[in-house]
């Protein structure tokens, strides 16, 4: 178990560090907006990379919260019914969800990953004047999914440890 | 497989796994996943990347985060006091005014942070010890403070029209405007039950004495008036912008955001740098959850494409030949309920893409459906089990029972369904300002 805990103990400080950096990729999304709306309006020349950039930055933040948010188990859900279950039952059906999402993450990891390989192999590039090689922006997904895999990897490891325990205490 | 047994399967899954308490987006994740498999095979999930970035990296969408990170500065701001005091000052005088303060003061609030359970936490904390402290029934005072945070969501800017404007292909700006005149009509409604509960009952609601009035009129009330120079040129910015037709909802987050941190840095003094980072921190991780719900949603909503779901649905509603108004009233109900257990933002992102078709079938304008779907929404959040301002206030203050909050609480929820047909029988009390519009 010792291993375990160190590299939990690790990701935990990587998806940390990633989250963040996700408050100052918000800051800096709403500086970029506000520099582009000033250039726009005051200036009549806006940039031709704020809003391109700024919807990087949106999936940027919309992926890279993930796993941290899984690993303090803030995503949204409705636990009205779960609230009233046994700890036994609960247990069980955390294991469920986190194997759901270590598939869930496998299938967005996977599908993502592919389109970034070729767009990479193919020296694809935005619809744009900036022209931005697309599997940059591509790679955010496959990388924050392959967090979330992890994330729930860990989870599901101390599910079967809980529920372990659970089972010991109720033979006793 | 039939494509109706994996309709069914999918749809299954989604109810199952939702009522076992499984995170949201990965309830629609996962049966929407599964669903596409079922149909397509393998070949339909590999495209679901470009679906999902596709659908993500939206300009429109960039106003979610930065009007989330809007409302959390202005809820750290200590603007809540000043409104609360300075609609307090003008309208303690009417019978049960405190609580007719904090309706108004609730409802600008909104117009400048759109959380419900932001005002409730700030502005309601005063509003109630003050009520209570003046004798006011602790039903009523309960009631007057968890109610009103509700308007956050249908007084722009609002998240969830941001949410529903994108799943919908809806211009958000005209669902900004669109929600302005409702939002005072409920403001108003809310006002109205204050009002002929206090004169019916003729207790609960202490009105203040013309000594305390003029003690606390003059300069201070002046002083307060001015100071809300500030939350005034931010709305009028903000929603002027929109309105004007200058500025897209996005372009008029940035400057929501750079305005509410002037007011807050300079003007309130009131954010440090812990503060600051505060702010970043929880807006992140509001957008994060948010964001991930919209993945599962766009992988749900292509599910539901690929199968034609919507449209069937659509087709056998108007198959059933049952009055519009009845059919609309049916969705409201079934909102309802399902509000009941599932948070606002969600919601819209699982029924939207169903219920779009109808909508368009029957010839009804989406932002009118907006309007009407936010609206019962803030039925949802002042419901158990899962009514958030409930539990705001539940767990601010330790001078209400859930009880007392629950009971005072209830009535609202009639009132903002007399709103809700209101504006189901007058649509253009939604429609007359986005029609104005450039």
């Amino acid at each position: 178990m010792g291993i375990f805990s160190a590299v939990t103990s690790a990701l935990h400080k990587i998806f940390s560090a990633f989250s963040k950096v996700s408050q100052w990729v918000l800051f800096i999304l709403t500086m970029i907006v506000f520099y582009d709306v000033v250039l726009r309006y005051v200036f009549n020349n806006p940039t031709i990379w704020a809003l391109e950039i700024s919807e990087y930055m949106l999936v940027f933040l919309g992926f890279f919260m993930a796993a941290d948010i899984q690993a303090k188990k803030r995503h949204i859900k409705m636990d009205f019914f779960y609230s009233v279950f046994p700890q036994a039952v609960r247990s069980c059906l955390d294991a469920l969800f986190h194997m759901g999402t270590a598939g869930f993450s496998l299938l967005l990891l996977w599908s993502s990953m592919k389109m970034t390989i070729t767009a990479y192999r193919y020296d694809s590039l935005s619809n744009s004047l900036l022209e931005t090689p697309l599997f940059i922006p591509y790679s955010i997904i496959p990388l924050a999914m392959l967090m979330l895999l992890l994330q729930s990897i860990i989870d599901l490891v101390e599910d079967i440890s809980h529920m372990k325990v659970h089972k010991k205490e109720g033979s006793q | 497989m039939s494509a109706t047994m994996i309709i069914i399967i999918s749809i299954s899954i989604l109810l199952v796994l939702l009522m076992s308490g499984c995170p949201i987006f990965l309830c629609m994740g996962i049966a929407g996943g599964l669903g596409i498999f079922l149909y397509s095979g393998i070949s339909g999930l590999s495209v679901l990347q470009t679906t999902v970035f596709g659908a993500l990296s939206k300009f429109t969408l960039v106003a979610a985060p930065l009007f989330i990170l809007m409302g959390e500065i202005i809820f750290k701001s200590g603007i809540s006091k000043d409104l609360y005091e300075a609609f307090n000052r003008i309208l303690r005088r009417v019978p049960g005014g405190i609580a007719i303060a904090t309706v108004f003061a609730s409802a600008i609030f909104g117009a400048l942070c759109g959380i419900s359970i932001a005002a409730v936490a700030s502005i309601g904390v005063i509003a109630l010890s003050e009520m209570l402290k003046r004798g006011y029934d602790p039903k009523l005072a309960a009631g007057a403070v968890c109610a009103p945070g509700a308007l956050a969501m249908l007084i722009p800017p609002s998240l969830l029209f941001i949410l529903y404007g994108e799943v919908a292909g809806v211009s958000v700006a005209k669902l900004f405007i669109a929600g302005i005149l409702p939002g005072i009509l409920l403001a108003g409604l809310m006002c109205l039950y204050i009002l002929i509960r206090v004169i019916i009952s003729s207790r609960g609601a202490a009105r203040d004495t013309a000594e305390e009035a003029l003690s606390s009129s003059g300069t201070k009330t002046i002083n307060i008036l001015i100071r809300l120079w500030a939350p005034v040129a931010l709305i009028t910015l903000v929603l002027g912008s929109i309105y004007i037709g200058i500025a897209t909802p996005t372009e008029s987050a940035a400057l929501g955001v750079v305005g509410a941190y002037f007011i807050a840095f300079i003007v309130y003094r009131s954010l440090n740098w812990n503060s600051f980072l505060d702010t970043l921190a929880n807006s992140a991780r509001v957008t994060g959850t948010i964001l991930m719900v919209f993945v599962g949603a766009v992988v749900f909503t292509q599910f539901l494409n690929i199968l034609r779901v919507p449209d069937s649905f659509a087709q056998f509603v108007a198959s059933l030949h049952v009055s519009p108004f009845v059919t609309m009233l049916s969705i409201q109900f079934m909102l309802l309920v399902l509000g009941m257990f599932v948070d606002g933002a969600s919601m819209i992102m699982i029924t939207t893409p169903i219920l779009l078709p109808i909508v368009l079938s029957q010839n009804w304008n989406p932002i009118w459906f907006g309007v009407l779907m936010i609206t019962n929404i803030e039925m949802a959040v002042i419901t158990p089990p899962v009514g958030l301002n409930l539990y705001t206030l539940a767990t601010v203050s330790d001078d209400v029972s859930m009880e007392t909050i629950l009971k005072g609480t209830l009535p609202y929820v009639l009132v903002i369904f007399l709103g809700l047909l209101i504006l189901m029988t007058f649509p253009q009390i939604s429609l007359w300002l986005p029609g104005l519009m450039r």
